[in-house]
């Protein structure tokens, strides 16, 4: 496995757009922009604590013990009240290394670094503790759960010297269960391009972890193939090998068949309470980074 | 012309439907990874159809060239030059051969198509052997076609009428061996088997033949005489009816017809004159019946070769009786360079050059009282029984010449000597009548003429045939045996093997370099 001649993805994280971010990340996920600069002391987010945070409407699912009758008769909707997370929590980063993850000239496993990094980052900048695993048929890489910069530094250490497989290998997802720790958050990073799609793996991880994350990333040339004339279609990981000949129609039809892919795993994903974002190479890290945590606060806001 | 050693391997090109058929099973095209083939796996359209394609790909024309080209080579073909053929002919001239066909006889149809043959087939280059004598052939070389029948219907009937005489080894010749036959000869298809045949020329289709198979005579027992037997044998498959004519030199004996069931086979007896030296039996026609095909089996001629026997001297008439009395015996007054005998009746020793039996006369005679004794080199003379008080000696004071065979009381009563030459002096008075009205005197004189001549005088048995093989004019048909391929060093034979397998190795490479491009 030769390092690529290019600069390395993590050059391309800015620390100034990391801290804009973080603020963002502050806002969408406690609620609430930091008063003071410096680390924040406490978590400040909805969860279990003392600290009064706000109310919100009842959903279905919500103990009943929360609701605030007073809020609740001046609004004539039930309300419930919501306290200050005071603990906080374990990250899991699962990041696939499987040989799909090498294909688009380097671009798709770029972005998975730079989505990791980063993730890393604002969980650690958050101050919870942030593990990271790399995985293709098995866990290849493991960095136990951290907190502050130093968990940091040795993070973007194993990240800057793992690179994806050429060839052979999978896709297996399960095997990150035996390195998980239960009630812990999970981020999975992986282009799901397999036939089952990983929806074995994550079912498992979600049952394991408090809360999932997967978020997909893919070419944006994935279907897309050469037109010159018959074609190979060598399966990266399996090798299976199919002979096409590349038309028009037929890039139409695996467009479609990823499409379906891609659809098929949201669905998986909101079955299982899974939050789920598919971005491909064209997009930013940042934007993928700010989609995610906003569906992750619309996701928080359900029951 | 092209030629194939194991034609089996030609079923190899069943593979070549195998290879089209692969080939739409074979990665076509540039090797491209992918992230998954799920995208494409279950894509349907004109163009593509998953892993198989609907059109094979292109290499497998070369491959099945490569395949065709590896069962050729297996079938080790050759090419067979046949500008410079030489022919080994061998012609069956026997007796059958002679059978008269409806266009001529069975050797001029052999002839014939035997020179069409050659001609058709560009063969100017040719060896006629003869089937019943090995050691004659003709050559033909670069003549005309008449030239050559007319040479080869000469060096034919300057043939001898050879009576079933074997057939060549089974030597594997050197040429091209053809035979020229009517397949008579029911010993030909194993000759066929054993021998590199490659062309049977087979002509005749009759098969109604009457033969003459036999005729012998012998003195006869009974009366003054020969007496003799004919043979009359049917070989065809209808009824044939004929008349057999027996004959001497100077009359017909007897004609008698006869009508013979297929396949029958009768004998016919006849007497003949004691002096006959020549017996001719003849098969004839009837009178509206087709000749018969083969007539050289028709007739037999017998001669009765008879012993010249000089008698000279007064050897008085019991003697000279005796010996007209022999059927055998043609008796002269003089000696000569035919005489196979010479019988001297006299005092003094002849001075004949042959061999001869000299019986002393005119001397003085003594009675023999003892019984005579037969010497061991008497050989079968011992067998007769003298009776003494008969025997008359003549001159038995004189010494005799040679060994004596017959003594009696110290007389030497006969004596031969073998050289140089063969004689034999007789003391017994032959003059006596108790020695020639003797009944063992006519068995003391063959006996005696016996032992000089060497051979039996009475009872010898006279006979001439045609084998039943010989008048058989059926033709059989003849298989050629292709196992044998016969050492034809005329025959320039390519062997085309390594072109095709150079081909192959050739169409291999350019596979296997186009492959690794493709790889790369």
């Amino acid at each position: 496995m030769g390092t690529p001649a290019v600069a390395h993805p993590l050059r391309a994280l800015n620390q100034a757009e990391l801290i804009r971010l973080a603020r963002v990340a502050d806002r969408l996920l406690s609620g609430r922009p930091k008063i003071t600069p410096g680390n924040r002391p406490h978590k400040l987010r909805a969860g279990h604590g003392i600290e009064f945070l706000d109310h919100r409407a009842f959903m279905p699912g919500d103990n009943p013990r929360d609701i605030d009758w007073r809020a609740t008769a001046r609004s004539r909707n039930p309300q419930i009240r919501r306290f200050r997370n005071e603990t906080s929590s374990d990250w899991f980063i699962c990041l696939d290394r499987s040989a799909s993850m090498s294909l688009g000239n380097g671009r798709k496993w770029a972005l998975a670094v730079q989505l990791t990094a980063a993730l890393a980052y604002l969980l650690i900048h958050l101050d919870n503790r942030v593990g990271l695993l790399t995985f293709s048929d098995r866990v290849d890489g493991f960095k136990p759960l951290g907190r502050g910069h130093h968990a940091y530094a040795a993070l973007l250490r194993l990240l800057e010297s793992t690179h994806p497989r050429t060839s052979g290998g999978g896709t297996l997802l399960n095997g990150c269960a035996s390195q998980l720790q239960s009630g812990s958050q999970i981020i999975v990073i992986s282009d799901f391009l397999t036939a089952d799609s990983l929806q074995p793996g994550l079912k498992l991880l979600a049952g394991i972890g408090e809360d999932l994350h997967a978020v997909q990333v893919l070419d944006e040339n994935e279907t897309l193939l050469p037109q010159s004339g018959a074609l190979s279609l060598r399966d990266i990981e399996t090798n299976e090998k199919i002979s096409i000949h590349p038309t028009a129609e037929v890039q139409k039809q695996a467009e479609q068949q990823l499409a379906n892919l891609i659809k098929n795993l949201q669905l998986h994903c909101q079955k299982h309470q899974i939050a789920f974002t598919s971005c491909t190479t064209a997009d930013n890290w940042k934007s993928i980074l700010l989609e995610h945590l906003t569906s992750l606060g619309l996701f928080n806001a359900k029951p | 012309m092209p030629s194939l050693e194991s034609p089996l391997w030609l079923l190899g090109l069943l593979a070549v439907p195998l290879v089209w058929w692969i080939h739409r099973f074979r990665n076509q095209g540039v090797d491209l990874p992918v992230s998954t083939v799920v995208l494409w796996r279950n894509i349907s359209c004109p163009e593509s159809r998953g892993h198989r394609l609907t059109t094979a790909d292109p290499l497998w024309r070369q491959r099945a060239i490569i395949i065709t080209a590896i069962a050729l080579a297996l079938t080790a073909p050759a090419w067979d030059s046949l500008s410079n053929r030489t022919v080994d002919a061998w012609f069956d001239h026997s007796l059958s051969m002679h059978t008269v066909e409806e266009s001529g006889t069975r050797i001029e149809l052999g002839i014939q198509q035997l020179l069409n043959t050659l001609d058709a087939e560009g063969i100017s280059q040719a060896t006629i052997h003869s089937l019943q004598d090995h050691s004659r052939s003709l050559q033909f070389k670069s003549q005309t076609a008449i030239q050559n029948r007319e040479a080869l219907q000469a060096w034919l009937s300057a043939a001898p009428q050879t009576i079933s005489r074997p057939l060549p080894g089974p030597t594997l010749p050197e040429h091209e061996t053809w035979l020229v036959t009517d397949g008579a000869d029911n010993r030909l298809q194993g000759w066929v088997n054993s021998t590199g045949v490659q062309q049977i020329i087979q002509v005749g289709s009759t098969t109604e033949n009457a033969a003459l198979t036999r005729l012998s005579v012998r003195p006869s027992l009974t009366q003054v005489g020969f007496t003799g037997i004919a043979s009359i044998s049917n070989q065809g498959q209808k009824n044939a009816t004929r008349w057999l004519q027996i004959r001497t030199q100077e009359k017909v004996l007897g004609r008698w017809s006869l009508t013979l069931q297929p396949g029958e086979t009768r004998l016919h007896t006849f007497t003949a004159p004691l002096n006959t030296r020549l017996i001719e039996a003849t098969l004839l026609q009837p009178k509206g019946i087709t000749g018969d095909a083969l007539a050289s089996d028709d007739s037999l001629s017998l001669s009765i070769p008879g012993t010249e026997v000089a008698l000279t001297g007064n050897c008085g008439r019991p003697m000279q009786s005796l010996l007209q009395a022999l059927p055998d015996i043609r008796l002269t007054a003089t000696a000569s360079t035919s005489s196979a005998l010479t019988i001297v009746c006299a005092r003094e020793q002849p001075l004949t050059q042959g061999t001869t039996i000299w019986f002393h006369t005119g001397g003085q005679t003594q009675q023999v009282s003892k019984p005579p004794f037969w010497k061991p080199s008497a050989q079968r003379l011992s067998q007769l029984s003298l009776q003494p008080v008969q025997l008359l000696a003549s001159d038995a004071q004189t010494p005799a010449v040679g060994q004596p065979l017959l003594t009696a009381d110290g007389t030497t009563l006969i004596s031969f000597q073998s050289t140089p030459n063969r004689l034999m002096e007789v003391r017994l008075d032959i003059t006596a009548p108790q020695l020639t009205e003797h009944p063992a005197f006519p068995a003391l004189v063959t006996g005696l003429m016996e032992f000089m001549l060497e051979h039996n005088l009475p009872g010898r048995i006279h006979t001439v045939q045609h084998t039943l093989q010989e008048t058989q004019i059926t033709p059989r048909p003849l298989q050629i045996n292709n196992s044998i391929r016969p050492n034809n060093h005329s025959t320039v034979t390519l062997d085309l093997t390594n072109w095709f397998i150079i081909a192959a190795l050739i169409l291999l490479l350019f596979d296997l370099i186009r492959s690794r491009g493709i790889s790369t």
